[in-house]
Order: C-alpha cells, then sequence, then structure tokens
C-alpha cells in the first residue's frame, strides 16, 4: 500500500574541484596570433610558440616563431624569430632566418639574418650579418696567416 | 545573474565585447595565447585576455584569465574576470571568479560574483574603492 514509487535518487557527492598545482604544460600553437595591443606596455621577456603581433611597448627580450612588429610599436631589447616584420621601432639585436624591414621601422641595432628585405625609406643603424657568418675572432686568424704567408712568399721571392 | 555569465561565455569567442563587459567593443584588445609566456609586468588602460602564462603584474582596465591562462602575481584591475588559475592577489572593483577557477590569493573586491565549482584559497576582503594608480602590487 505504501509502496515507495519515483524514489528520488541519491543525492549525488558533488565533484570535487581538482587543484592545478603547476602550469599547464605549453601547448602547440593554436595559429591564433597573441597580440600586445597599442597601449600596452610590457616589463619584461616574452615567449611565444607561434606568431606574435606587438603593436605597443615591451622593455625586453622577444623570442617566437613568427614576429610582427606593428608601425606604432617600440621594442628594447633583443628580437628571435624564425620570421620577424617590422614596420616601428626596436632598439636591439633582430635575429631571425628571414628579415624584412618596411619604410616606417627605425632598427637601432644588428640584423643578424639569412634573408632580409629592407623597403626604401627604412631607418637602419648597425651592422647586417649572416646567420652562419664566421664569427669575428676566427676571421682575424684566418687574416693572420694570410699575412704570414704573403711574408714567407716574399722572403722566398728575395 | 547566472544567465548573464553562460551568455558572456558563450559571446567571448566573438573576441568583440561581451554579454559581461558590453562597451569593450573599442577598447584596445591585447590577446595572450596559449603558447605565449610573459615573465614580467603588462601595463595598459585597455582589456588583455590571458589565455597563456604570465608570471608577473597585470594593471590593467579588464582583465580576463581564460581556462588555460595562469598567472603567477598580481591583477590590478578595474574589473576582473577569472576563469583559470590565479596565484597571487587580484585587486579589482569588479570580480567575477567562473567556475573551474583557481586563485590562490586574496581578492580584494567590491562586486565580487563567486560561480560554483570554484577552488579558492585566501582571504575575500571588501573594499569601497580600489584605485589602481594608488594600490600597490
Amino acid at each position: 500500500m505504501f509502496s515507495q514509487k519515483g524514489k528520488s535518487p541519491e543525492p549525488q557527492p558533488k565533484p570535487q574541484p581538482t587543484v592545478r598545482q603547476s602550469a599547464p604544460a605549453p601547448r602547440p600553437s593554436s595559429g591564433e596570433p597573441s597580440i600586445i595591443s597599442a597601449d600596452l606596455k610590457v616589463v619584461g621577456d616574452l615567449q611565444c610558440s607561434g606568431e606574435l603581433q606587438v603593436k605597443g611597448n615591451v622593455e625586453g627580450d622577444i623570442k617566437s616563431r613568427a614576429i610582427t612588429i606593428g608601425e606604432g610599436a617600440h621594442v628594447q631589447g633583443s628580437v628571435m624569430a624564425d620570421t620577424v616584420h617590422i614596420a616601428g621601432s626596436i632598439k636591439g639585436q633582430i635575429e631571425a632566418p628571414s628579415v624584412s624591414v618596411s619604410r616606417s621601422a627605425r632598427v637601432v641595432g644588428d640584423i643578424v639574418h639569412q634573408s632580409l628585405a629592407v623597403e626604401a625609406g627604412a631607418y637602419l643603424e648597425g651592422t647586417c650579418r649572416r646567420l652562419d657568418s664566421k664569427p669575428a675572432a676566427g676571421a682575424v686568424a684566418s687574416l693572420k696567416t694570410d699575412v704570414a704567408g704573403a711574408g714567407k712568399k716574399v722572403a722566398g721571392a728575395s | 545573474m547566472f544567465l548573464n555569465i553562460r551568455t558572456a561565455r558563450e559571446q567571448r569567442s566573438g573576441r568583440a565585447g561581451s554579454a559581461a563587459w558590453p562597451d569593450q567593443t573599442a577598447a584596445p584588445h591585447t590577446i595572450i595565447h596559449d603558447d605565449l609566456s610573459v615573465v614580467g609586468d603588462l601595463i595598459t588602460d585597455g582589456h588583455i585576455e590571458v589565455d597563456g602564462r604570465i608570471e608577473g603584474t597585470i594593471n590593467s582596465h579588464t582583465v580576463t584569465v581564460c581556462e588555460h591562462g595562469w598567472v603567477e602575481g598580481t591583477i590590478l584591475a578595474d574589473r576582473a574576470e577569472v576563469r583559470g588559475t590565479v596565484v597571487g592577489a587580484v585587486r579589482a572593483n569588479t570580480v567575477l571568479i567562473g567556475s573551474d577557477a583557481q586563485v590562490i590569493g586574496s581578492i580584494f573586491h567590491n562586486v565580487l560574483t563567486i560561480e560554483p565549482g570554484t577552488y579558492l584559497e585566501g582571504r575575500r576582503p571588501w573594499r569601497p574603492h580600489i584605485d589602481r594608480k594608488l594600490d600597490s602590487a
């Protein structure tokens, strides 16, 4: 007579929130570029495995796969990437296999590259050297052997 | 109240403002994706969306820490929405802590909303007005 119909289900235990102990492992790039907008100032280093667009101020080093420094951007520090496109101001070394500098760019620092494109009107102050060039010490050593070799030849001739 | 939060989550993929923060369409928008890690401070008067890793202070008008975001340091904002992990203090006038968020540190707020399912460790003191310029990190 008093059968229990429609017995209410037992209350489910609420799932305990799992506590994340450390930062998640760096994920592969989602393809969308990260954007440092025009009014953002970053005092510190940036490290990205994907694409990064800098339109603001960065005081520090930037390492990424692809970097675009926009027209109003100011970067004070080194930039290291696979591809760098510069339209803004940078004070520091740029090291990338492919570098392109547009006419609105202002670069004060060395550009270490394999492929370099510079538009007419760009402000460049610094040396441009190849990514696979011999170091300066090696260049001096080879110069000394050349001089020694020339000296021997002269001694032999005279 | 909770209907607004669900709508905000659905609309966040549009990236041009959301029901929670409708006046953001014109604000400068910084996006830190999950492949970017910053060791240093970020200072702006616009909006920052963090889906990556930040070690340092964030001083912004609005801050959104997304699900994969990890912030180690202080967040100083007018409005802060946390859906990821913050290890450090959150000091904002309006704070929204979404479900699955984790905040290990104090939350200084004027208006605080906490969804069920969060992990919070720290005090949550109420302060009548938080000034980003005067408040020290």
